[in-house]
């Protein structure tokens, strides 16, 4: 069998590695943050990595938007962002079909009708944090998309639902096989609203505080209302949820909080040592 | 016209950079071709931000909108402060006090 050698998880606002210097000593610290997770990476060697994300626009649009959708293809392209904004350089990041399409054919049989694409467009969401953990982008990467922008949103316990399928299926994987998986988005933030720029720092707290004492189906009950006190952004918490079911409510370590108001987010990165 | 509309029109423009062109050529004529209301080019000619984010325009889409008109992020949030509350957004969003320059919560505290 496959098996977790690690996750993680992180904010990944365009500012991170936009413009970086405008958040000061906070960026450092987080800077900090995510090279801790980056040593892990280099320590764990994974030979896959599951990203989930959410979607930002950039692939779907309301006209046809899944709730959730994986990169099945030989390869992603992103930052779909120019490089002389994000600071990162656009490439083809490597996929891994015959895994992608191995939790595709498992989810349908457990009643998950993914959505596949062949040739997802990545962007910040999936790459900033991918440039911290693996700078090369040379590991091949299954990207899942979700929609946490447009409601109606999948409910946070499928989300949960979806990271205990994925570990089932790392379960049959090859023996050997070593998987990193990783969600990316929020934490508080408001996006393209009025209070934009806020951050909630005590939601943003309790969020973590509940990853540190293992509490990931606690948050999976979490309600709309009660997600949206961190702003619309913080429904991208669903891709750490995620991640939570995947790694059976394994207690996670905050590498890092910042609430950066220079890049609009509560800004924090988790690691589960597994 | 709707939000949908108005939403694809900023889609389509993050993949096709001879949209992007065409509309800083001429907005009118790429209005016209996504069927903009005469309020609704009104509006982009006003830059006003407001009536598209009252439109119902996705949130997310809001600062491409700016960008379209010219606006940058500040000054898009500086429109949106007397905006109405956004039509497709149902969960709570603790409006208060951040663009008076609090813009840390602390509940407890």
């Amino acid at each position: 069998m496959g098996e977790i050698v690690l996750a993680a998880a992180a904010s990944h606002a365009p500012g991170i590695t936009g413009y970086p210097d405008r958040a000061g000593e906070q960026g450092s610290r987080f800077m900090a943050g995510m090279e801790q997770i980056h040593q892990a990476f280099e320590e764990a060697q994974p030979d896959v990595i599951i990203e989930i994300c959410n979607e930002h626009f950039v692939n779907f649009h309301v006209n046809n938007m899944p709730a959730l959708c994986i990169g099945t293809g030989e390869y992603n392209v992103g930052p779909m962002e120019p490089e002389a904004w994000l600071h990162i350089p656009r490439t083809n990041v490597p996929g891994h079909p015959e895994f992608a399409n191995a939790i595709v054919k498992e989810a349908y049989n457990a009643g998950f009708d993914l959505s596949f694409s062949e040739r997802l467009l990545l962007d910040h969401g999936t790459v900033v944090p991918l440039h911290f953990f693996t700078p090369n982008m040379d590991i091949p990467v299954i990207p899942i998309l979700v929609n946490s922008i447009a409601e109606p949103m999948p409910l946070p316990q499928r989300m949960y639902r979806l990271g205990k399928l994925i570990s089932q299926v790392i379960a049959t994987r090859p023996k050997g096989e070593r998987v990193a998986v990783i969600g990316t988005g929020g934490i508080s933030h408001w996006v393209g609203t009025p209070e934009m720029g806020r951050i909630n720092v005590d939601f943003d707290e309790r969020f973590l505080e509940s990853i540190e004492r293992g509490q990931g189906e606690a948050i999976a009950d979490w309600t709309p209302e009660q997600i949206g006190q961190g702003g619309n952004g913080a429904h991208e918490i669903r891709n750490w949820i995620a991640v939570m079911g995947a790694v059976a409510d394994a207690k996670g370590e905050v590498t890092t909080y910042e609430p950066v108001v220079e890049w609009v987010t509560g800004s924090g990165a988790v690691i589960w040592k597994l | 016209m709707s939000h949908v509309e108005v939403g694809q029109l900023v889609f389509d423009s993050r993949h096709d950079p001879g949209l992007e062109e065409a509309w800083r050529a001429d907005p009118d004529a790429v209005m016209e071709r996504y069927g903009f209301t005469d309020e609704e080019r009104e509006a982009i000619r006003a830059k006003n931000i407001q009536f598209f984010y009252e439109l119902g325009v996705n949130p997310y889409l809001i600062g491409r909108v700016g960008q379209l008109m010219g606006l940058g992020q500040t000054e898009v949030r500086a429109a949106l402060a007397d905006a109405a509350p956004h039509p497709l957004l149902p969960t709570v969003w603790f409006p208060g006090p951040a663009r008076n320059g609090d813009y840390l919560i602390r509940q407890n505290g």
